[in-house]
């Protein structure tokens, strides 16, 4: 299967960083011609991942780095984030609470809601974690 | 971001602008505790806000129990884009009173 590579780029875990993380994101999914709506979404959901490894990955340690490579093949978009901090439970992308009023887990709501796919995946070699999320492609014309 | 305060009717209207993400969620978090703190029901005006994470929701959630706590009220107004995807997609819109604009607000 023809995998094309998109995006892969290194940012710090400073929180100032979203914004660009946001903007880099954005210009993928209009490259591929994801409706506004759907560009929203995905953007938020990588956004919560990446909130999530500025705050439990990295503890909100600014100097951290957060990688993220994004590719398709012939369905899918495929993001994988990735961060080079202790490894983590792979307890942090399950839901905490059903409620909305409860804190903790709506990111990770979000990310599950918007996303086809999010699986965490801990790296044997090097430590650190990847996110891997997968969300299928906008239907041609 | 930015944000500014002032009085609608007997609210204080809390106007957010831009991007409220982790990197600044906690100055609206400061500023909307302070407002509830001094007994005020509050409005926050989402019309010029282009996003919100969940950090910033979390904040508007925790303002809204203290508000429920203490007989008093948090009402969004003018969301929109994707602030308003955000509220659909975590079911917040559900929990919170959501109007079209401040000017709906009329007691």
């Amino acid at each position: 299967m023809n995998k094309s590579k998109l995006l892969s780029k290194k940012w710090t875990s400073c929180p100032s960083d979203l914004s660009d993380i946001r903007k880099n994101i954005t210009d993928v999914c209009q490259q591929l011609a994801y409706s506004e709506q759907q560009t929203n979404t995905i953007v938020l959901a990588i956004d919560e991942a990446c909130t999530n490894i500025i705050r439990y990955a990295y503890k909100d340690c600014r100097d951290g780095v957060i990688q993220i490579d994004v590719s398709t093949n012939q369905q899918q978009v495929i993001f994988k984030l990735y961060d080079f901090a202790k490894q983590v439970s792979k307890d942090c992308i399950k839901v905490k609470s059903s409620s909305p009023l409860k804190p903790g887990g709506l990111g990770v709501m979000l990310m599950q809601q918007v996303m086809d796919s999010v699986e965490f995946i801990h790296t044997k070699d090097c430590g650190g974690n990847i996110l891997e999320m997968k969300k299928d492609l906008p239907e041609g014309d | 971001m930015s944000f500014d305060c002032s009085e609608h009717l007997h609210y204080k209207l809390l106007h957010l602008t831009g991007e409220v993400d982790l990197h600044n969620s906690s100055e609206v978090r400061r500023c909307l505790l302070d407002i509830l703190k001094q007994g005020k029901s509050v409005i926050v005006d989402f019309s010029d806000l282009k996003y919100i994470d969940s950090s910033g929701m979390a904040t508007l959630v925790e303002g809204l129990n203290i508000a429920n706590k203490n007989n008093l009220s948090l009402i969004i107004a003018g969301a929109n884009g994707a602030p308003l995807q955000v509220l659909e997609l975590t079911r917040l819109n559900q929990v919170f009173t959501i109007v079209d604009s401040v000017a709906d607000i009329k007691e």
